[in-house]
Formats: C-alpha cells, sequence, structure tokens
C-alpha cells in the first residue's frame, strides 16, 4: 500500500493512499465532526458539517468524500471552517426541536456533542420550526413506521443514514424518503413498514432521536445506564454486541462494530432478542420429581440424588449406562467441563450434540466435513468473493451477517449472486439468478452440473489440479446423471441447467456455500463431495474470495466440535486416541468411543442406558421425530435436564437444573468461521441458578474429584494450552476481534468424487415438509421467549402454493392441518405466490407449533397431507 | 445582430417532419459523419468551433467530450438536458417543439463522437408536448434508418429514448438528472468521480443541453470556421436570448454572442412597455446577479457579462420596470429555490427555508432591521458551501437585491409596506 504525507492542523501525518482527508484526520486524533459520514456508505457529502479548507483549492471541501493526497495541507480550525461549520450547525439546528429532555437520544446525540463543541450558544432563527404533524392528539408527533421503529420526522436532520444503510447495505426497499427540500420525509413505501432483518441499524445509527426504538424508548435514561459488551447467541455468525444494562436489567442491544465480522451491522435478533433473560418463565431453582410432579429443591438435595442416581447406574451397567445430550448454544467452558465430568469423572464417553440427526451417517462423516468443508474462508474474506453460489440455504435468516457481506460484495465489487434452493428465499431480492429445483435433488443438481462442466469443455484446460483421468473416472461413475436423467429429477430445463453450468464457469472467486438444510440434510455429505467437485472443476477450491462454505447451525455448533462434545473427540478437536494429551489435567479417559445421538436413542430404547442428561437442549421437541424422542427418554430410569425454561422436555425430568444464559456468565463461543470470541457476564443471575460448568464441578467435588476452576475464566486457562496457541493463556489473552483458528492450515486436494443419489425413504403423501426460520425468528429456544421479536411474527404459520389453496379452497389465514402417520400439526395458512406446488413451509420457531410431530426417524423425507379444518 | 442559425428554420410548420427536414439539407451531417469522419475528428472539429456549453455555465463542449476515457470496457452514454426550468429561459422548448430533428441529429453526432450506443432525452415533466416531438421525431430518425443498428450501412448502432423526468429544476443539474434517469429521487451526486467517468449507471456519461447539441450538426455541416466567424473571440456562435418582463416584445431571440444587451432590449423587444423607466436586469436566467440599467450596453458575451458582475447563464434575459418591488421579486424567487432544494444537503435545505421564511416576515411587516444583515450572512454561510450549485444560485438574487436595492428593504422594515406599490410580476 502507497503511504502517503499530508499536513493537517499544522501536524504532518501518514496515511495510506485512497484514504479520505477525515479517515487520515481520525486516524491521527484529530476530531472533524460528522452527520452522514458512516464507515459503512458511501459518503455522500450531504451534511455539511466536515468542511475542511485545503491549501490551494478555492471552496471548502468536504473531508469525507475528498481523497488524502500527497502534500495536501489541511486545516480543521480555521477561521472560515469555523464560520462554515457553525452556519451548517446553526442550519441544521433551526428546525430541530431541541426536545432533548424527552428525547431517547439524549446522552448520546452526535447533535449535542457536536453542537456543545463546536455550536454557538444562540440562535439567531426566529421563524416558526417547521413541524410534520401526523397525529394530532400526540404531542411528540410520532409515526411508528415498522413493528419497532418509530419516527419523529421533526428531528430529523436529513443525513440520509438510515435509507443509504436500508438501500445501499441491505438492498431492503422499506425506507425511503419523500417529499423535498425542508420537507424531506424519511417513510417506508405507502402502506408498508420498515421490518427487514437488520431494520433496529437504522436507529442505532441515526445521528438524531428522529428514528427510535420502541423497544428502549422512554424506559430510561442513557447515562444511567454500562454498557456491557458480548456476543450474540443466535446464529453462528458471532456478532459483537453491547448491551445497555441498568440495575441488573438489559435494556437494549447495540452493535460493537468488529471489522472482521459484522462491521457494526447486526440483525435485529441480537438487537431484541436479549429479552428472554428478563421473562417470567425463567427456570430459577431447581426441581425434582415427587410423585410424578416437579416440586421446587435446594440444589443440594438435586446434586445428591443425581449422584447416588449415577453411582447406582455405574453398579449396574457400568459408566457405559450414562448418556449426555447437550445443545449447541452453551459456552465452550460449560463443554469443557461436561466433556471432563462425563468422561473422566463417569467415564462415559457417550456425549453428542447432533440432536437432528435421524440415522447414522453411511459415510466418514469426519472425512468429509474435516477435510472438505473445514472452512477455509471468513466473513471478512467474502468480500473478495465475485461469485456466490448458495445451495439449500437461506443466509437471510441462517446467517444473517455473512449475507450482509456477500450483498456488501454484490454491492461495490458487483459480485454475482446465484440462489439454489427447493423454495424461494429472502435473498433473492439481489441475487442475480434464482433457481428453485424440486426438493431433494441436490445430488442430481449438483453432479449432473459438474458433468455438464466436463462435457461442454467448460473447466479451465490450464487448471493442474486437474487431472485427465480423474476427469475421466468421473465422467465413467456418473454415467446415470445425464442431462436428461437430471433435467426430469430437478424440475430444471437443459438450457437452464447449461445456463447455470456456465455461469458458475464465468466467474473467477466463485464461493460455493451449503446452508442449513444441507447441514440436516439426509445425504449431507454427498452433496458436499459434489459440492467439492463443482469447486474443483471450476478452479476455485483455494485462493482469496473462493471456496466452499458450511454456514448453518447455532451460536456454538462449531465451539461443540472444538471442546469435545462428540463420542469420539476431546476438547480442542483431540481424537480420543489422543487423550494422553490431557493426562496432566483430566484423570484417566476411556479409549473406547461413545454412543452418538441415534445409538444413544436407541440404547436407551434397549434399556442400555438408564441415566440421561440433556443440558441446554430442548430434544422433545428438536429432535425430527417426537413420538420416537418422547417413548425413548420415558424408559430411561432417571433423566436430569438443564435449561433456562421448563420445556417439553424439562416436564420429562427427574431432576430438572436452571442453567444461567450466556448473559449471566462469562465464556467464550466459536463462530462459523472457528473464530473464538470471548463474552463478559452481563447481568448477575436471578435467583439460584447456576453455570452448567459449576454444577459439572460441584458434581464431581461428590466424587471426590476437583476440577480445580471456581471461574469461567479459571477453565479457560486450564484448557488454553491444549490449543496450542502462542501467547493465549488466560480468558483476557483473547483478541479484541476474537481469535481465529486453523486459518493457515495445509488442505489436502482429494480426486473428483462420484457420489451415488440414494432414493429418500417416505411415506406415499403428495406435499413435501420444508422448514426453516420464521421472520425475525432462530430456533426454538429464545427468540419466541422476546417481545419485540415477537411484534415481528408472532404466529406459527403454514406456508402453502396458491394453486393447492385455491383447489382446496383455502384463503390466507383459515387453519389447516397436516398429518401423516406420525401424527398432525394445526396452523393458519399463508399463502406465498412463488412457493413450488408440492412442497408446505412451516416455520419450526413456535413452541405451539412442532414441526417434529410430523416428522418420523425412519423416513429421510416427510411428506404429509393437508386438511382443511 | 439577429442571426437565425438555430431558428432559420423555426418559423415553417412543417419543420417537424422528417422529410421537410431532409429537403432542406438535414442530415447530410449525420451521414458525412459516419461516412466519412472518425470520432476524434468530430471532437476536434467541434473544439474549434469553440462552442460553449448552452445550459449555464458555459463550459466548452468539445473539451467535455474529450473527458471520456476512450479505453473504459464500460459502455458509453450521451444524455441530453432538456429540463429547462430556470426562470426566465424558454429555448430548448422551443427547439425540441418546432426543430426536433435539429437536436436529434446533433445527438447522434456527439454520441459517435463519444462512442455511445445509448443516447437519452431527459425531458422536464411539464414539457408534454416537446416531448411527443421529440417521440415522433426519433420513431421517424428510426424508420428512416438513422438511428438503429448499422445505421447507414456503417457498423455503428445507436437507441435514442426519451426519458420525462417528475418536472424538478435540480434534475437540471447533470448528477441529479444521471439519479433520475436511473429511477432514483432526483439528488445530486458529489463529484468526483465526474459523469464523463462514472455518470448513468457508473458509466462514462456526457451530458449536454439541447441547444449545445443542435448546434452540432451545423458546426459538421459548415464547417468550425464558419461557427468561429460568429460571436467573439472566446463566445463563438450565435445563442437564443428569451427575453421577457416589462418589455413591449418578450420573445426568443437568436443572436450572434457579443452583441449589445441593448439592441436586444430596446431594438428587438421594443423597450420598456407602458412607457416606464427601467429599474434592472437579470441577464441570464434567475440564478444570475441583477444588472442596473447603465450596464444596458454590456455585449451579450460570457466575458463583457462577467465583466459587467453578471453571468450570461442560460440566456434568460429579464427586464424590470421602476415600480418593480425589489423585496417582493426576491421573495418570489427565494420561494422558488426553497421548493425546489432537493433536500439533500444541509445549506441549501434549511437555508433556502429560511431566507423565504424571513424575506416573508419582512414583506407582511414584521421585519427587524438586524435581518437585513443575517440574510447576508445566511447567504455566506450558503454560497460555496453546497454540493452542488442550487445554493449559490439561490442567494444570488438576495445577495444582489440587497446590494442594489437596500434601500427597499429598510423601507419595507421601517415603514411595514413597500417602496413601491406593484407587486405584480408578470414574468414569474
Amino acid at each position: 500500500m502507497d503511504k502517503i504525507k499530508l499536513t493537517i492542523d499544522g501536524r504532518e501525518i501518514e496515511t495510506v493512499k485512497g484514504k479520505t482527508v477525515l479517515e487520515a484526520a481520525k486516524d491521527n486524533g484529530i476530531d472533524i465532526p460528522v452527520f452522514c459520514y458512516h464507515p459503512c456508505l458511501k459518503s455522500i457529502g450531504a451534511c455539511r458539517i466536515c468542511l475542511v479548507e485545503i491549501e490551494k483549492w478555492p471552496k471548502l471541501q468536504v473531508s469525507c468524500a475528498t481523497a488524502a493526497t500527497e502534500g495536501m495541507v489541511v486545516s480543521t480550525n480555521s477561521e472560515r471552517v469555523i464560520k462554515a461549520r457553525q452556519g451548517v450547525l446553526e442550519f441544521i439546528l433551526a428546525n430541530h426541536p431541541l426536545d432533548c429532555p424527552t428525547c431517547d437520544k439524549g446522552g448520546e446525540c452526535p447533535l449535542q456533542d457536536t453542537t456543545f463543541k463546536y455550536g454557538l450558544d444562540f440562535s439567531r432563527f426566529h421563524e416558526k420550526k417547521r413541524r410534520f404533524i401526523k397525529n394530532e392528539n400526540s404531542t411528540f408527533d410520532d409515526l411508528k413506521i415498522g413493528p419497532e421503529v418509530i419516527r419523529n420526522q421533526n428531528r430529523c436532520i436529513h443525513c440520509y443514514r438510515c435509507t443509504r444503510l436500508v438501500e445501499e447495505r441491505f438492498f431492503e426497499e422499506d425506507l425511503g424518503h419523500y417529499q423535498r427540500g425542508a420537507f424531506t420525509e424519511i417513510l417506508p413505501p405507502p402502506g408498508g413498514e420498515i421490518r427487514n432483518m437488520y431494520s433496529g441499524n437504522v436507529v442505532e445509527n441515526c445521528p438524531v432521536g428522529a428514528l427510535t426504538n420502541d423497544d428502549w424508548r422512554y424506559k430510561v435514561r442513557v447515562w444511567k445506564t454500562t454498557e456491557v459488551p458480548t456476543i450474540c447467541h443466535y446464529c453462528s455468525d458471532g456478532c459483537n454486541l453491547r448491551m445497555s444494562v441498568f440495575r441488573n436489567k438489559i435494556y437494549r442491544g447495540q452493535s460493537r462494530a468488529n471489522q472482521a465480522i459484522d462491521e457494526g451491522l447486526p440483525c435485529d435478533l441480537g438487537r431484541y432478542g436479549y429479552q428472554f433473560v428478563h421473562h417470567d418463565d425463567r427456570l430459577t431453582r431447581p426441581m425434582i420429581k415427587k410423585n410424578d410432579e416437579l416440586v421446587e429443591c435446594t440444589w443440594n438435595e438435586a446434586l445428591t440424588v443425581i449422584r447416588t442416581k449415577l453411582e447406582k447406574t455405574i453398579s449396574n451397567l457400568g459408566a457405559s449406562g450414562v448418556a449426555c445430550l447437550v445443545g449447541e448454544s452453551l459456552a465452550n467452558e460449560d463443554y469443557y467441563a461436561i466433556g471432563r465430568f462425563f468422561r473422566s469423572v463417569i467415564g462415559t464417553n457417550s456425549i453428542d450434540h447432533r440432536i437432528y440427526r435421524k440415522k447414522k451417517l453411511s459415510f466418514n462423516e469426519d472425512a468429509v466435513s474435516r477435510e472438505l468443508c473445514w472452512n477455509k474462508l471468513d466473513i471478512a474474506d467474502l468480500e473478495n468473493g465475485r461469485h456466490f453460489v448458495i445451495i439449500g440455504g437461506d443466509p437471510n435468516s441462517e446467517n444473517p451477517i455473512t449475507a450482509l457481506r456477500m450483498l456488501k460484495a454484490k454491492r461495490y465489487s458487483n459480485a454475482k449472486i446465484t440462489l439454489l434452493n427447493p423454495m424461494p428465499t429472502a435473498l433473492n431480492r439481489a441475487s442475480d439468478d434464482e433457481i428453485i429445483y424440486k426438493a431433494f435433488s441436490e445430488i442430481h443438481l449438483l453432479q449432473g452440473l459438474a458433468r455438464i462442466i466436463i462435457e461442454k469443455k467448460l473447466y479451465d484446460p490450464e487448471n493442474k489440479a486437474l487431472k485427465a483421468d480423474e476427469i475421466k473416472a468421473f465422467l465413467k461413475n456418473t454415467k446415470e446423471y445425464d442431462i436428461d436423467t437430471v433435467s426430469k429429477r430437478t424440475g430444471l430445463s437443459p438450457e437452464k441447467l447449461e445456463y447455470l453450468a456456465k455461469s458458475l464457469c464465468s466467474s473467477k472467486n466463485t464461493v460455493f456455500v451449503a446452508g442449513e438444510t444441507i447441514r440436516v440434510h439426509y445425504q449431507r455429505d454427498p452433496i458436499l463431495i459434489s459440492l467439492y467437485n463443482l469447486a474443483k472443476l471450476t478452479g476455485n477450491l483455494h485462493g482469496n474470495g473462493a471456496g466452499i462454505l458450511m454456514m448453518g447451525g447455532e451460536s456454538n455448533t462449531k465451539g461443540c466440535y472444538y471442546f469435545g462434545m462428540r463420542p469420539d473427540r476431546l476438547p480442542y478437536d483431540l481424537p480420543i486416541i489422543k487423550k494422553d494429551n490431557l493426562k496432566e489435567v483430566w484423570d484417566d479417559v476411556s479409549d473406547q468411543p461413545g454412543f452418538d445421538t441415534v445409538d444413544i436413542l436407541q440404547k436407551i430404547a434397549e434399556e442400555k442406558i438408564e441415566c440421561g442428561f440433556l443440558l441446554g437442549l430442548d430434544a422433545v421437541d428438536h429432535y425430527p421425530d417426537q413420538e420416537y424422542i418422547r417413548s425413548s427418554l420415558s424408559k430411561l430410569d432417571f433423566m436430569v435436564v438443564a435449561d433456562l425454561f421448563l420445556t417439553d422436555t424439562a416436564r420429562m425430568a427427574d431432576v430438572v437444573l436452571p442453567i444461567t444464559s450466556h448473559f449471566e456468565s462469562d465464556g467464550t463461543f466459536v463462530n462459523w468461521e472457528g473464530c473464538l470470541q470471548r463474552f463478559n457476564r452481563v447481568i448477575k443471575r436471578p435467583g439460584d441458578i447456576r453455570s452448567l460448568w459449576q454444577i459439572c464441578s460441584q458434581l464431581s467435588a461428590l466424587f471426590d474429584k476437583d476440577f480445580e476452576f471456581s471461574t469461567a475464566a479459571d477453565i479457560f486457562s486450564q484448557y488454553a494450552p491444549l490449543m496450542g496457541q502462542s501467547g493465549i493463556n488466560t480468558l483476557k489473552d483473547i483478541p479484541e476481534t476474537g481469535l481465529r483458528f486453523n486459518k493457515n492450515k495445509a488442505y489436502p486436494v482429494f480426486p473428483l468424487m462420484a457420489v451415488e443419489y440414494r432414493e429418500p425413504s417416505s411415506e406415499d403423501l403428495p406435499l413435501t415438509i420444508l422448514s426453516g426460520n420464521g421472520d425475525h425468528h432462530f430456533g426454538r429456544n429464545f427468540s419466541t421467549r422476546c417481545d419485540s421479536l415477537n411484534n415481528f411474527l408472532a404466529d406459527p404459520y403454514v406456508a402453502l402454493n396458491p394453486k393447492l389453496a385455491e383447489e382446496m379452497t383455502i384463503s390466507e389465514g383459515d387453519l389447516v392441518k397436516l398429518e401423516n402417520s406420525s401424527g398432525k400439526i394445526v396452523a393458519k395458512a399463508v399463502i406465498w405466490t412463488n412457493l413450488p406446488e408440492d412442497v408446505v413451509f412451516i416455520p419450526d420457531n413456535f413452541i405451539e407449533v412442532k414441526v417434529n410431530c410430523i416428522r418420523n426417524k425412519d423416513n429421510d423425507i416427510d411428506r404429509v397431507k393437508l386438511v382443511k379444518m | 445582430m439577429e442571426k437565425k442559425v438555430l431558428f432559420a428554420n423555426i418559423d415553417d410548420p412543417k419543420q417537424p417532419e422528417i422529410d421537410t427536414y431532409i429537403s432542406k439539407g438535414g442530415y447530410e451531417s449525420w451521414k458525412t459523419v459516419l461516412k466519412k469522419m472518425k470520432a476524434p475528428e468530430v471532437i476536434d472539429t467541434v473544439k474549434k468551433s469553440g462552442l460553449r456549453g448552452r445550459g449555464g455555465a458555459g463550459f466548452p463542449a468539445g473539451m467535455k467530450w474529450s473527458f471520456v476515457p476512450k479505453d473504459s470496457p464500460k459502455p458509453k452514454y450521451l444524455v441530453c438536458n432538456g429540463d429547462e426550468s430556470e426562470p426566465g429561459t424558454c429555448k430548448d422548448r422551443v427547439l425540441m417543439e418546432h426543430d426536433p430533428h435539429l437536436v436529434v441529429e446533433g445527438m447522434a453526432i456527439a454520441a459517435f463522437a463519444i462512442g455511445a450506443s445509448h443516447a437519452f432525452i431527459y425531458i422536464r415533466g411539464e414539457f408534454d408536448y416537446p416531448a411527443c416531438q421529440m417521440r415522433k421525431a426519433i420513431d421517424q430518425a428510426y424508420s428512416k434508418g438513422f438511428l438503429g443498428k448499422n445505421i447507414l450501412k456503417s457498423k455503428y448502432n445507436l437507441d435514442m429514448v426519451v426519458h420525462t423526468g417528475g418536472g424538478a429544476y435540480i434534475c437540471g443539474e447533470e448528477t441529479a438528472l444521471l439519479n433520475s434517469l436511473e429511477g432514483k429521487p432526483g439528488q445530486t451526486r458529489i463529484r468526483p468521480p465526474f459523469p464523463a467517468v462514472e455518470g448513468l449507471y457508473a458509466c462514462p456519461t456526457v451530458v449536454n443541453n439541447v441547444e449545445t447539441l443542435s448546434n452540432v450538426s451545423l458546426i459538421i455541416k459548415n464547417g468550425a470556421d464558419w461557427y468561429t466567424s460568429m460571436g467573439t473571440e472566446k463566445s463563438t456562435g450565435t445563442r437564443i436570448f428569451c427575453l421577457s418582463g416589462h418589455v413591449k416584445n418578450p420573445g426568443n431571440y437568436e443572436l450572434e454572442l457579443g452583441t449589445p444587451m441593448s439592441y436586444l432590449i430596446n431594438d428587438l423587444g421594443g423597450g420598456m412597455a407602458d412607457g416606464r423607466k427601467m429599474k434592472a436586469i437579470i441577464p441570464g436566467g434567475s440564478s444570475t446577479p441583477i444588472l442596473l440599467p447603465d450596464k444596458i450596453d454590456t455585449p451579450l458575451d460570457f466575458e463583457s457579462v462577467a465583466a459587467a458582475g453578471s453571468m450570461l447563464g442560460s440566456g434568460g434575459v429579464i427586464v424590470m420596470h421602476e415600480d418593480t418591488d425589489m423585496v417582493w421579486v426576491a421573495r418570489t424567487l427565494a420561494h422558488f429555490y426553497m421548493h425546489e432544494s432537493c433536500g439533500e444537503c444541509t445549506p441549501c435545505r434549511q437555508g433556502t427555508k429560511w431566507i423565504y421564511d424571513t424575506l416573508t416576515r419582512i414583506v407582511s411587516g414584521n421585519g427587524e432591521m438586524e435581518d437585513i444583515d443575517i440574510l447576508l450572512d445566511l447567504c455566506d454561510n450558503i454560497e460555496g458551501k453546497t454540493i452542488c450549485p442550487l445554493g449559490d444560485a439561490a442567494v444570488v438574487p438576495i445577495k444582489s437585491t440587497i446590494l442594489h436595492f437596500r434601500n427597499e428593504y429598510e423601507h419595507y422594515i421601517k415603514n411595514k409596506k413597500p417602496l413601491v406599490e406593484n407587486k405584480f410580476m408578470s414574468f414569474i
């Protein structure tokens, strides 16, 4: 990067070519006020508050849009600049209502701060202030423009940050400006409201109180709150957040910009999704089952019972009679303690987090997911991508911040986005191609595309990684995937397939993204291999902004993997046979791999496991076969559930332990990139609840083993040496931007591999179930317990194709029943125009509608029939 | 002297028909360009002719064209600016209505010169008839093979599209025009990048005024020397002046540049109406400073008008008689600029409203003496601090009325009534 030197206010400073005068000044601690400038947006130079004087330039210039050049002499405080700045501030304040005492922005208002620092203490404006009256009955002229956004146009200073964010970064159209001049109004389109996934950002980035949050306003003054850094616990992106806390209550979530991840633009889940911590239904005391009823007890009682039962099981069946299933949004410290307790104290390796699995995978999963799909790219690398091929996923609802990076690459580098999905997804607002294939025909689609690329010689003949014999072998082994069969299976015309193959080969830096649909797919690994083939054929295996990504999962799915929540893995990804590495800290660990989820449930049914632990996991509502898991779990002799709420699983338990949310303890998460990030305790725990690591440590004490940790930080210090990251010994050593694992790991290259499509087993019914996240919801644990998120979507629904609805005379809002031999669910119907005819979509977030009631573990695909109520 | 070059056929009712146009030698230049000339030659000829932009700023047209990067892989666009909205100006409208093929041919040649295969003409929303005439002319040009694919058997393709705006003064500013053409709100863009580098859809774009482009085919036909033989050394050719206000014969007059203003007002315009004395002249549309009657002999060319303390602007000459209330004039124009401010940058958005509010207070009899200096200071806080020239234009009438007619402001404030009783402004 070229270095240049310039002078600002008499100081010679060095900066990088391409930076603006404003950025150069800010980097060197020289303050220039701004309103319309935002680091995430292109400068438009609208507010004019950042005017500076540049030698030899006749007019004052806006520093936010003027590039710094060699030898430039800039003044930010000359007489001319001061007069212009005061003039602009006077203009801004002329029509600003100055209702700071009742404005929520007061105390953190850039306009207030700038006026104090640079403005005059009087006004020459004697005219009547402009007023937008929308509500005759209200003194405050408020207008609700979205489920969570309230507008007071009088306060608006027209910096256009909100509309620019929405249009430029989010590719949404739900906020714009209407009218002109001093009467310009910020409004959603007629009849609409601002309800995009990132809508909270317009509030945080409003430099005045023109846009405020329904959730936060009029509750507490900002100077009363303390701000505590934390990490979002919804999706696997791991946005950095700060929570505003007052008297042990969280009032709001705001961004804490981490340029490598969220760039200061987290989605609404992070912003509003904290509310579950203050929910009335939180468990506050341990419970124990007496006469078929859960009654509150003391921790001592609960832990003693657990010890007694564990000892009994071990004497009956040995340690293998104990198994543990964990949720994917606990902290790494919890996982470490859970692993240590079950493996070294109890002696069982039957620990698993993959509750979404119906069947054991036929393939050696490790070989695939570790070597092929180990993400080599991180979120920031996506900016270098020039083509995103997203298959089987909706990044907008599964990984909103990763989606935002793709959109950024599209906006500023004209990257292409191709969506391959069995149903339309929200990202189609920005996609170049959206291709809807027949559900569960991924193998045909991907393998067929690979064949077209080879047959039409679309691949780069210079690509040395491609050997002639592997191509030959691949063609030979994939004979039954000819274009006609593929076309029939996927429902896409041969022309379309050819177009798609050409499109894949036409651009460099292609990123193949597999979403949640693939993660839980019955043929997950063959699909990933097919993606690997495509990436190899198009020359996108390695490189800056090229590769395969596997997204989806929850906030710490990757942490489960790193910290040993699998039957055959110890912390930090150590295979169980390398248990000696742990010798210095842990007692001995059995070298027999334990059972995974599928086996554990099987063994319970066979009464080979009689003591089960379900930690931070609502297995009854999550496992894709409710009837089976209920019957299986009911056979347990003793069942312990640790959770925040009395879930369906907890109701079945013999002992229920209330645990902390991540807001109430210190710890770390690993996001999908493999980036370890630290979060701090935000509030004190309500009632008598404990962290899971604490519970494990206390239980082990009952077995006369001392874990030698009393805080989360102690645990980190205990496992830090295992990670082999130099200089990282305590929680405090984790860098602000997180600690990236395996970034520079070398990856083996495999030949092209033909995979086989396996006909899925299913019932013979007309409709295939697709499920995913509803608008502004994520998972089943937390989001539906947040009022603000429920304001976006409160009720479950079943989405139907309009033709199907017409045939069955169903109109929007009618109750419909979906049933098959496993069970039935009832919900309100909504009609989506572009949903394929043979699928129904159900958001899998709501407690009222349990999608797993109509799922069956013996079927690869769940089909249903629709009945009008 | 009055010299009808652009207006040579303006009175022929059949002129908008392509056959009439061709019979008078129309599209000959276009044929010459396609068959015999290369793009750099066209640009050179226009450069040599000294043709300057007729929209207001007077930037040399040939120079503007040469800024378009030759090696850019992006498509290039030509945009003709027909958003004529400057108060006092109505020349482009006449050209589009009565000689649309002259505009089409000029656009075609300019598009060829910069290597564009798409040309747009952006016409303000209120200009319904001119837009119809242009559409008709373009259709006729297509049918005769002057536009479309492989024009006149050459390898050159050109499509031409009429786009009508929503009726906003700001869209006459080229970057706002481009935003509006892209379907966005008509708000200006910050420069750099200049449209010649990143204009329409972020591609190299040239934006020229209707009158400027109308000259192009005539320059090609008659040569650069013919054009420089008219006008002055630095302001070559002819120009259409739109004479309005309190004169006997208001109208559009085409004059050689450098003709004295007195000839336009007294000889062609027939002098002041109703036998009253002249009080003030706005020489180039409402955004140019007012001249007093002693400057009536100023030659109408870019340099001389600038030396007299104003600008040639868009050629809208507005004459006011002795009974004109100058504070009311200022207020009327302030209302125009307030209403037309796009609202993007602070000084213009807030300043124009503040100025209008203050002037309204003064004319309603509630002014205070310090208001005059506050007005001047507000003008200073707007001028040169905005993204586009609308802010600069908005302060011009205020500053020059206070400069020349401060006594009228003081009279208003002291006596709560105007110095002159006639508030009627025929031209706005």
